[in-house]
């Protein structure tokens, strides 16, 4: 099966192009067609992740050889983002279903698969101008999904997402067009074998170009801005897509890029690592900052998220193999642990027709399963025992401190303090006994079925990490050795 | 080569400036195409070789340019002309809500 | 507040012009390129080695970019989504109409030209599709809106399906890659007719790629003109 990276990538496409159709039956009968998919790509994913952790699969998109053509890389490292971006898109596609409403809900599908399929084509990718062709598809698909409710607000937040995004994809494209320039080559192990010849100066700009470029993208410090609007303005699974999935993919290629093309030992030699943990550190104290007077709950929510992506940048720049275990189980468990938030937040935003923490009070005990989802959620994120939060914010800490970087541990523990705060006046709020008129019912079984299974996964992972830990050391391994698994003749003709 | 760089840089800066300092929503999106504008244009122009002909084989040709960033770049200014009518769509919507295209007045946009 | 953009971008100007000065300005190819001038004939069989790039070496990008263009109309349709018809109900003056319909087929032609002669000259699927998407927004303007919806070729119901046809042609040729025991999007390797390189009926897949991501910029673009003119 060593077609399977092509096939990741091809069939949401597929689902996608089907839906526009005219004919009858596609017209009545399409959410039958985007479970399907839904449920092929998600076996496909998690039969990749264990393909790929047997042995790496390369695959030459067209059959030509390195320097010619795009390859795709299916390593343990991209397998468990694959699977862990199905799982995540399964959960949301579910929860569409009765979410969204009819008339223009085929468009959504459309955008949606399509916003599928190009993330993981991001993760899979080794070539550097496919990546940006992803990025682009990946970021039209979400700006356009963040304005699906045409509300003022909305859109405001829309286009400034828009503006701010092609600014960084902007930025990335003149970085590659620095790269292609001096080495001419496009793919990233090749081009990392060739960057000791370059002279210093454009590579210095490449490197700050990319950061910045993927910065906005993932939203560290000072790219930030559209994250807490766009994440609030959008529906309740785009949010959970957006803050669960799309920011850990961009930080994942960022981080592709520094490790496997530049090399750490030359970024350490310029410092860059430092560069990158205190952007981190200060994205984290900043989501935090921002979180605790918010009144708006998914907008709480989103300035969480921003604390956690510093939190895992912290993690992932330290350049050990500890550092990037812990950071990718992080990226996992506030994945899992967001998406159920914003999800459950969706339920209950929905019966009580409004977005603030005041007016849901209450709402906890009308809905008891919904409130004990986003209590198991909120207590991840803020890293309560027996949880999954726990243990992924132990392994940063220890990691960090194995670096020697002590501000940057209490800077961890200054930001769980602070989630705290603001997560315990969520829930304190909610479970506030409730008014006699308030009588709302639980939510429909299908509605909550994802949520639940999210929030169970997070109880489950946090109390037997074995299994998902040596998934994740593996991943490391790999990630930090794609350039060893390139199989084809790299070399000059 | 130089003369090339300082006019991508100065191109560049026009619509940096564009974005950042205008208050118009349209200017704005203008600010942008022409920055997009700017990095293709240093795509190509460093894939130019001395006294090449177009990479199109006729037979007769000695010199070839590079090819590749005139491929990326069709690529990028496909996808770039797609997010602006996106950008411009979404200004449509803002305007009918609106009535009004300055910054000062949209209330999130400022800042 | 604008001193302070000015500053800033002087700043960062100077930065980029010294540090990218230091670029090697190359005298011949890149390993890579030469061998795309090289052998881009014999292994693809089209003489435009841009096109080749494009569609061959790198058609997955390609993919990615009519993917953009479909996501972006799919947007445009869901966003604008109600009916209202806006100002240019009835068309423009007899005299426009009358040369319009002297002109467009030799527009269309001229499109259809670029895109079919993509792998011979300079052109392509994109630059075609951009063509015919033109004249089917100049068609709206000059003849009115109501002109596009009662007309069947290109009305945008019609529109829709066009894209999805041009996406599972895409789509489709590729996965006869995987098919054949190659891999997706194998040109000469799945056995596509090669001919002899400068006709017009050679290159393999790469006029069928052509004319499929054609018709999908054709249909993508114009969908997004009618959905904000005040289409349904």
């Amino acid at each position: 099966m060593i077609h399977l990276p092509v096939l990741l990538i091809i069939i949401p496409l597929m689902a996608a192009f089907a839906l526009p159709l005219s004919i009858p039956v596609i017209r009545r009968n399409y959410k039958v067609i985007i479970a399907a998919a839904s449920v092929i790509q998600f076996t496909l994913s998690i039969t990749a992740l264990v393909m790929s952790l047997q042995n790496p699969v390369q695959y030459q998109v067209g059959g030509w050889p390195v320097p010619l053509g795009i390859t795709l890389m299916l390593d343990a490292s991209s397998g468990f983002m694959t699977a862990f971006l199905s799982l995540l898109f399964v959960a949301a596609v579910t929860y569409s279903f009765s979410y969204i409403g009819r008339g223009k809900a085929r468009y959504y599908y459309v955008l949606l698969m399509i916003l599928w399929s190009s993330l993981t084509g991001m993760i899979l990718t080794s070539d550097l101008f496919n990546l940006i062709v992803f990025i682009e598809i990946s970021s039209v698909a979400a700006y356009s999904l963040v304005a699906y409710d045409e509300t003022s607000f909305a859109l405001e937040a829309t286009l400034k997402y828009m503006i701010l995004g092609t600014l960084g994809t902007t930025f990335i494209i003149f970085a590659t067009g620095i790269i292609y320039s001096s080495v001419g080559s496009l793919n990233i192990t090749d081009v990392s074998t060739q960057l000791h010849s370059v002279p210093a100066k454009p590579l210095n700009i490449s490197i700050a170009l990319y950061i910045a470029g993927f910065g906005v993208k993932t939203a560290l410090v000072p790219m930030h801005t559209w994250l807490a609007d766009a994440h609030s303005s959008a529906p309740a699974p785009i949010s959970a897509i957006l803050s669960g999935v799309f920011v850990k993919v961009g930080v994942f290629a960022l981080f592709k890029l520094m490790y496997n093309m530049y090399g750490w030992s030359m970024l350490t030699s310029l410092g860059i690592d430092r560069l990158l943990i205190n952007i981190g550190a200060a994205t984290a104290l900043l989501g935090g900052i921002m979180a605790v007077n918010q009144r708006d709950i998914k907008r709480m929510l989103a300035y969480s998220t921003i604390t956690q992506v510093g939190l895992i940048v912290m993690a992932l720049s330290l350049g050990t193999l500890q550092g990037l275990s812990a950071g990718f189980f992080h990226m996992f468990n506030h994945g899992i642990a967001k998406g159920s938030l914003f999800l459950s937040a969706g339920l209950m935003a929905r019966k009580a027709n409004s977005n603030e923490i005041q007016h849901l009070a209450g709402m906890g005990r009308c809905m008891p399963l919904t409130f004990f989802c986003f209590t198991v959620g909120a207590l991840s994120i803020v890293g309560i025992p027996l949880l999954n939060g726990f243990l992924s914010k132990w392994l940063i800490c220890s990691s960090l401190v194995s670096n020697g970087q002590i501000t940057h541990v209490i800077i961890l523990l200054l930001t769980s303090i602070i989630g705290v705060m603001y997560y315990l006046k969520v829930l304190q709020s909610l479970a506030l006994p409730q008014e006699p008129e308030f009588n709302h019912s639980e939510a429909s079984y299908k509605m909550y079925t994802p949520v639940v299974v999210l929030s169970a996964l997070c109880i489950i992972v946090g109390l037997l990490p074995y299994i998902p830990l040596t998934v994740i050391d593996r991943a490391a391994f790999d990630f930090l050795n794609l350039n060893e698994y390139i199989i084809s003749p790299i070399g000059r003709f | 080569m130089k003369f090339t760089l300082v006019f991508i840089i100065v191109i560049m800066s026009i619509g940096l400036y564009g974005v950042l300092a205008k208050d118009n929503l349209i200017k704005k999106v203008i600010g942008i195409s022409i920055m997009e504008g700017a990095v293709f244009l240093f795509l190509v122009s460093y894939g130019y070789r001395q006294d090449g002909a177009p990479p199109i084989i006729t037979g007769y040709e000695t010199r070839i340019v590079d090819p590749v960033p005139q491929a990326l770049t069709l690529t990028a200014i496909v996808i770039g002309a797609s997010t602006t009518a996106l950008m411009l769509g979404i200004i449509i919507k803002i305007f009918n809500n609106y009535k009004t295209l300055e910054t000062k007045e949209i209330r999130r946009l400022r800042g | 507040m604008k001193y302070y953009c000015v500053l800033l971008i002087a700043v960062l100007s100077l930065v980029l012009f010294l540090s990218l000065q230091d670029i090697p300005v190359a005298q011949d190819l890149m390993p890579a390129s030469s061998h795309y001038v090289n052998s881009g004939v014999r292994d693809t069989g089209a003489t435009n080695l841009v096109n080749a790039i494009l569609f061959d070496y790198r058609g997955f990008d390609t993919l990615g970019e009519a993917t953009v263009i479909f996501a972006s109309a799919a947007a445009f349709k869901m966003l604008f989504s109600h009916k209202r018809i806006f100002s240019f109900r009835y068309g423009l003056s007899p005299i426009v109409k009358t040369g319009m319909g002297i002109y467009s087929p030799f527009i269309f032609i001229f499109g259809i030209y670029v895109i079919m002669a993509g792998h011979i000259s300079p052109g392509g699927g994109f630059q075609g599709g951009v063509i015919i998407a033109s004249l089917s927004i100049l068609l709206t303007l000059v003849y009115g809106l109501w002109y596009k919806v009662r007309r069947t070729v290109f009305s945008p119901a019609i529109s829709s399906n066009i894209e999805s046809i041009g996406g599972f042609l895409f789509l489709g040729i590729g996965l006869t890659g995987i098919l054949t025991g190659n891999y997706f999007l194998s040109n000469l390797d799945a056995g596509f007719f090669a001919g002899t390189p400068g006709h017009m009926f050679s290159a393999g897949s790469i006029p069928i790629l052509n004319i499929a991501s054609g018709l999908k910029v054709a249909a993508g673009l114009s969908i997004i003109f009618y959905s904000i003119a005040g289409g349904e």
